[in-house]
């Protein structure tokens, strides 16, 4: 990998996830999304290569197309106002989500293991005095077991790629192998990928364990190696991440991201 | 029925069915007017000790002005549902209102951050704690608004939720699949905002409905707050619009703007200045405490909550805001 630090002058490291993670979003699907970064890539998919998706949000809006700003919740107006219905959530996360209508979901996470577990519940082992308490499951735990895949956009620090959740709160391939579907009977596919800002992460066919598939141009597999906090497998293929096109970046910048919370690209102006 | 596995967290709601079918049978059910304030209300069906639960989604559409006068009334040791809970959690931390909680949703206001003040109660010890998911409570409050103990789902196996829940597995006697039996939750009383309502309780909402049509149905006793009070020949033009029945509720309470600071679809937006200074004001208890006593504690009710605030100004920016953002769907 180019290790080259040129690149991230012109593009942040959440933009190039961003459009790694919209890349998944095709045509004809159904994708559920929540809260932050994990709005994005569906909205830039939806106004870029992938126009004919259907944007879920739990709290019951189906066929969300949000104008205008990136929304502060899964309630907000912006959500609500351009959607084709307006129902509950015992449709989107029952009939939808555990009913097979769901094929693509993107999740956030505090914590993520070498299986794909995510974390986002408590920080800490002590359940009743935990070191951080953090929101929970949400519709996320609902989704990664019965969304068709699911896809984990999160920061890349080794306290948080892990190797052990603090709290499994939504499942990816449980303990390895088989036992997603052998032991705990879920339904869906599990974690098709995890993006991160430096790499993204693929499930190994065999044993279901995280490995890094592709590395951010800027950066190289030994520090993505550094920053993961167990012994992640390189791929035999692993290849550099693909950056998004001027198109992109234009659609998150002035439509999507307009303030530069989520990727901030602000910053690459500041002096 | 055999139960393969369960949980060890606590079920706060008493999930039995026969008791719930005994409390309906007695429940008055007679068309009369429920009008009442919210100080009212709250006097009348929310008790210490009771199981609690907030309508909306995160700052969408919740009963604010129920919320803070729960915290005025110094209501203590309730149970409460943490269900797509955000800035509805945040107050009633602040006034320590809940010792047992069921959590789906809970600390965070989503986009927004954590809220410090609702990570500091969380983190104490105080509180009695029950994990779920959205779904799960979802279908808790719809075995209880179909009258049954349980609703079976596929989700939260597998994982520390389960662990940490009240759920239990069992086997389907039809094909043999693994279900989490999920209980019914019965609240003693909830509250929910509406867009309009007549004097009886017939209730219209607009957007979302998350959970709250079931938990209207579950509730014991219902506190409805609306935007709007219409007449009831206007309900009965258009009765397919009526969403929530009159007898379901216990008290209607006429609360315009009273999902302020929260937003409510087609209304008004969410006052993010506001939710913004909360959630900064929270980080020094000291700042913390004035805060509440000139927002809530120095309040006599919603209205002088909304003129320390910016008042019919403030409100009509919002208004705007929101008409803009609906107005994009042409």
């Amino acid at each position: 990998m180019r290790g080259d630090k040129e690149v991230i002058k012109k593009v942040t490291p959440m933009e190039i996830a961003t459009y790694a993670a919209s890349r998944y979003c095709t045509n004809g699907m159904t994708v559920f999304v929540g809260v932050g970064l994990s709005l994005l890539p569906a909205q830039l998919a939806q106004k870029t290569m992938s126009p004919d998706i259907t944007i879920v949000y739990e709290g019951g809006s189906i066929g969300a197309t949000p104008i205008g700003r990136v929304p502060w919740g899964i309630d907000d107006t912006v959500i609500q106002a351009n959607a084709e219905c307006e129902t509950d959530v015992v449709t989107t996360l029952g009939c939808m989500a555990q009913g097979g209508r769901v094929d693509l979901t993107y999740l956030g996470a505090a914590q993520c293991d070498r299986y794909g577990n995510l974390n986002t519940t408590v920080r800490g082992h002590d359940f009743m005095r935990p070191a951080v308490r953090l929101p929970g499951s949400g519709g996320a735990h609902d989704l990664a077991v019965g969304s068709k895949n699911f896809l984990v956009i999160m920061n890349h620090r080794a306290d948080r790629i892990v190797d052990r959740v603090d709290y499994r709160t939504s499942p990816g391939f449980c303990e390895g192998g088989r036992s997603r579907w052998k032991v705990w009977h879920m339904t869906g596919g599990g974690p098709a990928a995890v993006i991160t800002d430096l790499a993204v992460l693929k499930p190994n066919p065999v044993n279901f364990e995280l490995e890094i598939a592709e590395v951010h141009p800027f950066t190289t597999t030994e520090e993505v190696k550094k920053n993961t906090g167990y012994d992640i497998k390189v791929r035999p293929d692993v290849r550099e991440t693909d950056l998004p096109g001027a198109e992109e970046i234009g659609i998150i910048r002035e439509e999507l991201d307009i303030t530069g919370d989520f990727t901030g690209w602000k910053k690459l102006f500041k002096k | 029925m055999n139960v393969i596995a369960q949980g060890s967290g606590k079920v706060f709601a008493d999930p039995d069915a026969d008791k719930a079918r005994a409390f309906f049978r007695k429940k008055n059910r007679k068309m009369v007017s429920k009008l009442m304030t919210v100080k009212e209300a709250v006097e009348k069906f929310v008790h210490d000790g009771d199981y609690l639960c907030i309508g909306g989604f995160g700052a969408n559409r919740i009963p604010a002005a129920v919320c803070h006068e729960i915290l005025r009334q110094g209501r203590k040791n309730m149970a409460f549902a943490g269900h797509t809970s955000t800035h509805d959690f945040q107050i009633l931390c602040a006034g320590e209102v809940f010792n047992k909680l069921d959590v789906a949703y809970i600390v965070g206001l989503e986009a927004r951050g954590l809220s410090v003040g609702a990570r500091r109660y969380m983190e104490s010890g105080k509180v009695e704690i029950s994990e779920w998911t959205n779904y799960s409570l979802s279908v808790r409050f719809k075995a209880g608004a179909a009258g049954v103990s349980f609703y079976p789902a596929r989700n939260i196996m597998g994982t520390d939720t389960f662990k940490y829940s009240g759920a239990k597995i069992i086997e389907c006697p039809f094909t043999g699949t693994k279900y989490a039996a999920m209980p019914a939750i019965y609240p003693d009383v909830s509250a929910l905002h509406v867009h309009e309502a007549d004097i009886y309780g017939n209730c219209r909402i607009r957007g979302i409905t998350v959970s709250d049509l079931d938990v209207a149905r579950a509730s014991k006793h219902l506190i409805i707050t609306c935007e709007r009070l219409i007449s009831n020949e206007e309900i009965r033009r258009e009765p397919s619009l009526t969403v929530i029945p009159y007898w379901c509720v216990d008290a209607v309470c006429e609360v315009p703007y009273g999902s302020y600071p929260g937003n409510m679809y087609g209304e008004y937006f969410s006052d993010e200045d506001h939710l913004r200074e909360w959630l900064k004001v929270e980080e020094n208890p000291e700042e913390f405490k004035k805060f509440l006593d000139k927002n809530i504690y120095g309040c006599k009710n919603h209205f002088e909550y909304i003129e320390k605030n910016g008042g019919l100004e403030r409100l009509q920016v919002l208004r705007q805001k929101e008409l803009m953002f609906t107005g994009a769907r042409s």
